[in-house]
């Protein structure tokens, strides 16, 4: 049931079983850390006399008290309230223990509780169980000059750690260059006169945080000067034959890439660049790669790395890293683990992969993509030369048709036209051989009419005098020798007398 | 097609025939002479008629044969 609490200049934190005050919490205006079971309150001399109160009432009080009591003398010196009577009053002349006390004493009243303190770890060097680093924080934006701490995690911190937050997220934090949260006992160390921090307990949120912001802040920079999507925009390679291998020398990731590849029969050849996947030399050791692959002429770069905490991502949340891969005019293919966070290099390339087996996956399945598009292409041209092919034939058997009509509409024309003309010819000719009956008949009729034969045969005869035509009896006269024709013979008769008919006689 | 003589020639016979008329026209015309024109000139007729006949005969069967090629 007991309640403790610790406070700095501007807040009272209060911690433990303080569940049935939290009304009287919020009532100060406290504010519940869902993360820490911590409430947080702001300095007021009342404040703190009523939460002592609360604290002491539940047989808690302090948090430098309660840890007085379980830690040793050394510590527990820390939590005692500075006071004017138990600081020694200054000699004329500090000797050296003198002074080292002395400023023993003020860091001990200043610093008498734990306090948070934000910089990036250097040096980072285990040694036994413990681990020592600085803590270090640039004098200005920009500049090399920086303010450093020595600092140490203890054994026994380090396990409450691990125990609290899990070791791989304690690892991945407590790592060279990283931005870290840490809540800290100053000590002097009296032997040496130097100060260390010891870390107690780090915030992995603000290590997050810082990355997380350092990220976004990059990403942003890179969108407004539209780099971000210019390796993502690039074309896909329809068969990327020549790849770009960047990797360490010798890692998993190396052979689990080109292993997958060669299991799967790829036809292309790899070239390798090997750089530094981690460190501080990673950034300019992965850009010459990317340059040198560049140069070489591939057709993709593939980035992988094995295994490897969350936190060495950072190293491809290097600006250089990221601006050389806007620039690279290569698509390239990032596979540096599967984590939560996503780094900007994997968000600015042209694709992002979680493993390097993955990453050759996403190389076959380009070779597939491209094998399915000649496949396609291939029966698109069967198809098309098929559909080609039967319009031609259907255009023949059409013009066909289109010529055997014409030719019969001609061949009946001409049919049609030597029929008329026949029909013409016939009734010419039958009209000709008409009017020659006619002409010949009309002669025959003269003939007939001419005929002697058929009045000769009536007995009728033919006179004629001096070879003359007798057809008056004027033409007559007595005694005159006259000849008369018959049918079948001549005589020659005398005229006794001519008698002229009446006209009378002749009328009848 | 072969040459027909100029005796059988029917545009000749029709000038024979047309001189025989004309010539039996003239009153003075011996009988025995104008009885052999007219002989003669009956003879003309029966073979122009014969080879009207013929001809009409020809071209009635050009037609049909041309009228059953152009069926087919």
């Amino acid at each position: 049931m007991t309640i403790h609490y610790s406070k700095n200049d501007q807040f009272i934190v209060v911690m433990g079983r303080t569940f049935q005050h939290r009304a009287m919490f919020q009532s100060l205006g406290a504010k519940f850390n869902y993360q820490e079971k911590t409430w947080q309150l702001p300095w007021s001399a009342e404040v703190l006399r009523q939460i002592d109160a609360i604290c002491r009432a539940a047989g808690g009080g302090p948090v430098d008290e309660f840890k007085a009591k379980f830690e040793d003398a050394t510590t527990a010196s820390l939590t005692r309230e500075p006071t004017e009577s138990s600081l020694p009053s200054p000699p004329a002349v500090y000797s050296v223990g003198q002074l080292a006390q002395r400023i023993s004493g003020v860091i001990e009243d200043a610093f008498h509780a734990p306090i948070w303190v934000s910089g990036e770890l250097q040096n980072v060097n285990f040694r036994g169980q413990n681990i020592y680093v600085n803590l270090s924080e640039p004098k200005n934006a920009g500049d090399s000059a920086t303010t450093t701490i020595n600092a140490a995690i203890w054994q026994r911190d380090m396990q409450l750690m691990k125990k609290k937050y899990g070791e791989p997220i304690v690892k991945d934090i407590l790592q060279e260059g990283m931005k870290l949260k840490m809540l800290c006992r100053v000590t002097f160390y009296k032997e040496r006169g130097s100060i260390t921090l010891s870390i107690l307990d780090i915030d992995p949120e603000f290590t997050k945080g810082a990355l997380a912001l350092a990220r976004q802040k990059l990403l942003q920079e890179l969108r407004q000067l539209g780099l971000d999507r210019l390796n993502k925009n690039l074309p896909p390679p329809l068969y990327p034959f020549r790849i770009g291998l960047i990797s360490a020398a010798g890692s998993r990731a190396y052979s689990d890439f080109v292993d997958q590849l060669h299991s799967k029969e790829f036809p292309g050849e790899i070239v390798f660049h090997q750089a530094a996947m981690q460190g501080l030399d990673s950034p300019e050791e992965v850009c010459k790669a990317m340059t040198a692959l560049k140069a070489a002429k591939v057709d993709l770069i593939v980035i992988t790395r094995g295994g490897g905490s969350s936190a060495d991502l950072r190293w491809f949340d290097d600006p250089k890293i990221c601006k050389t891969a806007c620039h690279l005019g290569v698509p390239l293919i990032a596979a540096i683990g599967h984590h939560d966070d996503i780094s900007v290099l994997e968000t600015i390339v042209f694709q992002h992969e979680k493993t390097p087996t993955a990453a050759a996956e996403y190389i076959l399945r380009l070779f597939e993509r491209a094998r399915n598009q000649l496949s396609e292409c291939e029966l698109n041209v069967g198809r098309h030369s098929s559909r080609v092919l039967q319009n031609f034939i259907d255009q023949l058997a059409r013009r066909r048709e289109q010529f055997l009509h014409a030719t019969r509409v001609r061949l009946n024309n001409l049919q049609q036209s030597l029929t008329n003309q026949s029909n013409q010819i016939h009734l010419l000719a039958l009209g000709l051989g008409h009017r020659h009956l006619q002409v010949l008949n009309t002669l025959e009729m003269q003939l007939i009419a001419r005929d002697p034969r058929q009045w000769l045969e009536k007995g009728w005869v033919q006179l004629q005098a001096n070879g003359k035509q007798i057809n008056s009896i004027t033409q007559l006269s007595a005694d005159q020798e006259v000849k008369a024709h018959l049918l079948d013979g001549t005589a020659s008769l005398i005229v006794q007398k001519t008698e002229r008919r009446k006209p009378h006689d002749q009328t009848k | 097609m072969t040459k027909q003589s100029e005796a059988e020639n029917y545009a000749h016979m029709q000038k024979s025939l047309e001189k025989i008329v004309a010539e039996i026209s003239d009153p003075n015309l011996d009988l025995d002479h104008l009885i052999t024109q007219v002989e003669a000139g009956y003879d003309l007729i029966n073979k122009m008629k014969m080879r009207l006949g013929q001809t009409t005969k020809k071209i009635e069967n050009l037609h049909a044969e041309h009228q059953s090629e152009a069926i087919r």
